[in-house]
């Protein structure tokens, strides 16, 4: 029956009914062996066909599917699995219908699928655009082509196995990268439990290290003091003995650096033996600053020193009593080391949230701004006439962070200098 | 004229007929109960069963619904089954419009033209021979039907209409069921 116009405008909706039918297939597709079920079911109700082959290439990857005698294969490849006729076809982006004579006369052809014996003609459609490259093949075991609507299907299918695989390359790229992204959490996962096990040893490691120090510190510092003691008795003896007063002052001297090496080793051995007391009690900061007042007795009144104090809490307050009252003795000693003429001396203590603030502030000679961050190092001394021993401030900041307070200081040279301490309740 | 074998109208037919009754409605898609079916509404465990094979056999499957109702068609035509040649013709008539885009032109007018594709025309053919001749049937017919691409499931589907066919002719006319009223007016 010859094909009239009329009836290729009616074999088109046929065909589009089965295109539509595989359109949904394809959209539900999610793997190349679903895109394969879909080809070979649907292309026979599509196109007069008797082998269909759809070549796509995608950076270096190529997936060709061949739907041949009811079965569909795909396979996965690299530009090499395309065959030189399409490689040519491609190159061209030209349609092409050939015919039976030609393929037998073409060697890109001749040695290929389509020198079947039933093969007859082929239509060849390629597509090429900047992310891909498509080339679908249809095989016919007749030569009467209606080439406008077989072209316009073969378009239509090309068209949508495109977008399909385009889909599927995408979330198998998001996919590799997902396992590749899960691999190193993996392996950070594992560093960092590796990590921690080794802080924790570490720390303990360090922990242990920090209390045999504290324990030489303090056993050191402790027996120290003893030969020295006895050295102080000579020397008190000695000046028993002698009127000369060469000889008598050499042991004056000797007492005096004795004396000093003695106050430092004190000092450190009350630091060292906090680490191994933790008792609280309710604090009465009058009777500590009474207290520190008798210590310093002679210092005020030579120094004419006044010394204020004020309790603005309106709760009591717990806390270590003997590390306070180091505290407060080393103020007051620094102050006293640094003061000038007419010193005074203001202790303010109020109430700060749950906790406790302690405003310790002189009139003294005040910190220069250059040296405002060493002061709580351990040795250092504000300046070269200062007779301290460089331990004080150290001891303080040391000892209000046992307590899990801060410490900060507010100075303008030759003004004031105020030490204020934050401590938790 | 029946020859014997009752209609069995639906509010007459047992509980267990009506439900069968009711899965042909619903699955065949229309809003009566053929003849077809109540020619056996007499016997539950065969309506069952033949209704079990024709929807097995034609409701189900790869093979798309019209060209197995084209084939069906074809067959009941030239084997004289009035009956089921005007139900399938009105059933794959029914569908001539979206598909072939005018209604003056039916598809089974003519089976041999362009408005159907190579496979549907094979599978036609083939399948309308083998179910007149079977002992005829040779390796061709397969092959035939592999070329236009025609997997072996589908070609088991297509094969199992030849004896679905024979199957509702016979019933059909040893029945002597008429055309459904509902089909006359639209043929």
């Amino acid at each position: 029956m010859a094909v009239s116009f009329d009836n290729l405008q009616n074999t088109q909706r046929i065909r589009y009914e089965a295109f539509a039918n595989f359109a949904t297939e394809i959209n539900n597709c999610n793997t190349y062996n679903t895109i394969a079920v879909a080809l070979s079911g649907q292309v026979k109700f599509i196109l007069d066909s008797f082998i269909f082959r759809i070549c796509y290439q995608f950076d270096n990857s190529t997936l060709t599917f061949e739907v041949f005698r009811g079965n569909c294969t795909f396979l996965e490849g690299t530009v090499d699995s395309v065959l030189q006729f399409e490689k040519q076809v491609l190159s061209r982006g030209i349609p092409v219908s050939v015919t039976r004579a030609e393929i037998k006369e073409n060697p890109t052809l001749n040695q290929t699928v389509y020198h079947h014996p039933k093969v007859h003609s082929l239509s060849v459609l390629p597509t090429v655009n900047s992310q891909h490259q498509i080339i679908v093949t249809n095989a016919l075991r007749q030569e009467d082509l209606s080439l406008e609507s077989d072209f316009k299907f073969l378009r239509l299918i090309s068209d949508l196995i495109a977008s399909k695989l385009s889909q599927l390359f995408l979330i198998r790229q998001i996919e590799q990268k997902r396992l590749e992204l899960e691999q190193k959490n993996k392996q950070i996962t594992i560093l960092n439990q590796t990590l921690e096990e080794k802080v924790s040893q570490r720390t303990v490691e360090l922990q242990e290290a920090n209390l045999e120090l504290q324990t030489l510190f303090y056993r050191t510092s402790h027996d120290f003091r003893a030969p020295l003691a006895n050295i102080v008795g000579l020397a008190n003896l000695a000046e028993m003995v002698t009127d000369d007063p060469d000889v008598l002052n050499l042991f004056d001297k000797c007492k005096t650096v004795v004396g000093g090496l003695d106050k430092m080793l004190f000092k450190l051995n009350t630091m060292s033996s906090f680490e191994f007391e933790k008792n609280f009690e309710k604090i009465d900061f009058k009777d500590i600053v009474q207290k520190i007042k008798q210590k310093f007795q002679n210092e005020i009144q030579s120094n004419d020193i006044v010394v204020r104090f004020s309790d603005a809490t309106l709760n009591s307050f717990s806390c270590h009593k003997a590390m306070l009252l180091c505290i407060f003795e080393n103020l007051f000693e620094n102050a006293i080391c640094f003061c000038s003429a007419q010193p005074e001396i203001d202790i303010h203590i109020e109430n700060s949230g749950p906790g406790l603030l302690i405003r310790f502030a002189d009139n003294g000679t005040g910190i220069p701004p250059e040296i405002k961050d060493k002061i709580f190092a351990m040795y250092y001394r504000g300046n070269e006439r200062s007779t301290g021993t460089g331990l004080g401030l150290y001891i303080v900041k040391k000892l209000v962070k046992m307590l899990n307070g801060k410490i900060t200081v507010e100075s303008k040279a030759g003004v004031f200098t105020a030490f204020n301490i934050g401590l938790p309740a | 004229m029946n020859f014997g074998l009752n209609i069995v109208e639906y509010d007459s037919a047992s509980a267990e007929v009506q439900s069968i009754y009711d899965e042909t409605m619903r699955e065949l898609g229309i809003p009566f109960v053929l003849n077809w079916f109540k020619c056996q509404g007499n016997n539950a465990t065969l309506l069952r069963g033949n209704w079990e094979k024709l929807r097995s056999t034609m409701l189900v499957g790869n093979v798309p619904f019209i060209l197995k109702q084209l084939i069906i068609y074809n067959i009941s035509t030239l084997k004289g089954c009035k009956y089921c040649a005007h139900t399938h013709g009105v059933i794959a008539d029914g569908m001539s419009k979206m598909l072939t885009g005018n209604d003056a032109e039916k598809l089974t007018d003519d089976l041999n033209s362009s408005y159907i594709p190579s496979a549907y025309k094979t599978a036609i053919k083939i399948v309308t021979n083998l179910a007149l001749s079977p002992k005829n049937a040779t390796i061709e017919d397969y092959e035939d039907l592999r070329d236009e691409g025609f997997s072996d499931l589908e070609i088991q589907e297509l094969m199992a209409l030849a004896d679905l066919t024979n199957m509702v002719n016979t019933i059909a006319d040893i029945s002597g069921i008429q055309i459904d009223n509902e089909l006359m007016e639209v043929k």
